[in-house]
């Protein structure tokens, strides 16, 4: 087991965002997370990706327990977010958004220079090495279309040796040729062992992509099945009921 | 840049003075002041903030240093003041801008209650100078060029360097550009932000000594309008009121700019109550074009994009 959390909870004030919560993810295991808004899954996703510290439970890395305090210590251990927004910075250009936070340095000592020439060799290492199209690496994002961005978003959160990648509602604003590309994306990440949890409103995103497919509801998780022994409408009536039928 | 050529070459005709190399280093030396505290103001509108503090920053500076020099203060104690000074100033203002109060509130009333400590502690007098030292700072003229001019280049050398090779430069933009994503990709928002207020306050610090230097006095009166004369300069250097980018080289032309036109009207004998008016203008229309030419922009943008997605 790669990645557990044990009876994690967390409260904004007097709200509960969440209670209890056991959640584990496999190497390699592509996770659909789903549940109504306000279920607690941003919260929980948020604590895994460093940006919330919860309140009372543990997190476990390979076994260990572990406490991280922002998402940059998360993503040291290797674990990445791609943002519903995509959250790149629309006036830099592709590189510095792909490297944004882990700058290749020159070799001076004293003096942190940012090595340009590095910097885009390297992006364009890594949207090929994706399989992605090519974006010019020196244009800044807000000139790139829809599809272009995404790409560089991908790029971001797959190209650097992660091991769980989080996406938060990643086909929401996009074309059915982007949401393949997507697909694609993480059938590449799965076979290389990387773990992934998809946030979805769209059950059928859940049921292409994903292992097992985990409800939660009023901060809580009420049930989690494997995608292959389930239907859409099981999973609509523990969303909907926040109750499991069968447990 | 064009509009820097065209008032140039449209001055030079007014006047037979105006083209002299001497005007253009005197020009150079009235503006130091607005350069320096422009190099920290550009870094501030590049992270999406503004401070309109300096003004009243520059006259809490030069009553300070100009007291403490008379009175005879040890020199490690004299050059400690201001930097002090500047770190507080900039902690107080980046304290309030990270727990989300707009900079422009937070710095308006920093601009008000700092006038009025430079009063207090002043009692409304200023101080004469007379420390050659100090003076040297506004008058000298090292290899011919007054110190300065030297001292506003050296500044906005480093903070370019900075800006385009430097993560701090990298993230600043980013803050500015998009604050959530940059916060969402694991940039300390607060740290930055801090960094950039305190350079920004010790940069305004740095221009009221200046300016102490070659009034030879400091008074609490210091630096009315400054913080005007420096966002033009900015802004018309072409970095943006809503952040995003950062242009060092575009705020020393700006500020050449709000300098020479002042400089052209005073020697076309029009009175200096008129030139206020001109530069409050030329503020106007700098952020208007700074704004249309962003919008009109993102239009086109768009546009493609939605071409692209239509054809993908």
């Amino acid at each position: 087991m790669f990645l557990e959390l044990k009876n994690i909870s967390k409260y904004f004030g007097a709200v509960r965002a969440l209670h209890q919560v056991n959640f584990h993810v496999e190497k390699g295991e592509v996770i659909g997370l789903v549940g109504d808004n306000a279920a607690g899954k941003s919260t929980l996703m948020k604590i895994i990706s460093g940006a919330y510290t919860p309140d009372k439970g543990n997190i476990l890395l390979d076994g260990e327990e572990r406490r991280w305090g922002s998402p940059r210590e998360a993503r040291e251990e290797g674990i990445e977010m791609l943002y519903q927004d995509f959250s790149l910075i629309p006036d830099l250009d592709v590189a510095t958004n792909i490297f944004l936070g882990r700058e290749p340095l020159m070799n001076l000592p004293g003096l942190n220079v940012i090595n340009k020439d590095k910097m885009e060799e390297d992006a364009i290492t890594i949207l090929k090495k994706l399989g992605l199209r090519l974006p010019p690496p020196d244009s800044p994002v807000k000139d790139l279309s829809g599809g272009q961005q995404q790409a560089v978003a991908i790029a971001r959160a797959t190209g650097f040796d992660s091991r769980l990648v989080i996406m938060d509602e990643p086909t929401a604003s996009l074309s059915a040729a982007a949401i393949e590309k997507l697909r694609r994306a993480i059938q590449n990440l799965k076979d290389q062992g990387v773990a992934v949890i998809i946030i979805s409103h769209r059950l059928e995103d859940i049921f292409e992509t994903a292992d097992r497919v985990v409800v939660m509801k009023y901060g809580e998780i009420v049930g989690e099945r494997e995608a292959h022994k389930t239907d859409e409408d099981e999973i609509v009536d523990m969303i909907v009921t926040g109750r499991d039928q069968v447990a | 840049m064009i509009a820097f050529a065209v008032l140039i070459f449209g001055l030079s005709f007014t006047s037979e003075s105006f083209f002299s190399i001497s005007n253009f280093l005197n020009v150079m030396r009235q503006v130091s002041p607005v350069m320096i505290a422009g190099v920290g103001m550009t870094l501030i509108l590049a992270s999406g903030g503004i401070d309109l503090s300096i003004g009243s920053v520059v006259a809490l500076t030069a009553v300070l240093v100009a007291s403490s020099v008379s009175a005879g203060l040890p020199i490690p104690v004299i050059i400690l003041i201001p930097i002090l000074l500047g770190v507080v100033i900039g902690a107080i203002n980046s304290f309030f801008v990270i727990r989300g109060v707009p900079a422009f509130i937070v710095t308006l009333g920093m601009m008000t209650t700092l006038r009025g400590v430079a009063f207090v502690y002043s009692d409304g007098y200023s101080y004469r100078v007379s420390n050659r030292a100090l003076l040297s700072l506004g008058r000298g003229w090292p290899l011919g060029v007054p110190t300065p001019v030297w001292i506003a280049l050296g500044v906005a050398l480093v903070v370019f360097l900075l800006v385009k090779y430097s993560r701090f430069g990298i993230y600043v933009r980013a803050i500015g550009s998009y604050e959530q994503g940059a916060k969402n990709q694991g940039i300390s928002v607060e740290r930055v932000k801090f960094y950039v207020y305190t350079i920004g306050s010790l940069l305004a610090v740095l221009a009221g000594i200046v300016i102490t230097a070659r009034l030879g006095n400091g008074t609490p009166n210091a630096g009315e309008g400054f913080a005007l004369d420096v966002i033009t300069a900015v802004v018309l250097g072409g970095t943006s009121l809503f952040g995003g980018n950062a242009k060092i080289p575009g705020t020393i032309i700006g500020a050449l700019f709000v300098g020479f036109a002042r400089n052209g009207l005073n020697l076309m004998g029009v009175s200096p109550f008129w030139s206020q008016v001109v530069t409050g203008l030329i503020l106007v229309i700098a952020v208007f074009f700074n704004t249309r030419v962003r919008t009109q922009l993102e239009e086109i943008i768009r546009l493609a994009e939605l071409k692209e997605e239509v054809e993908e």
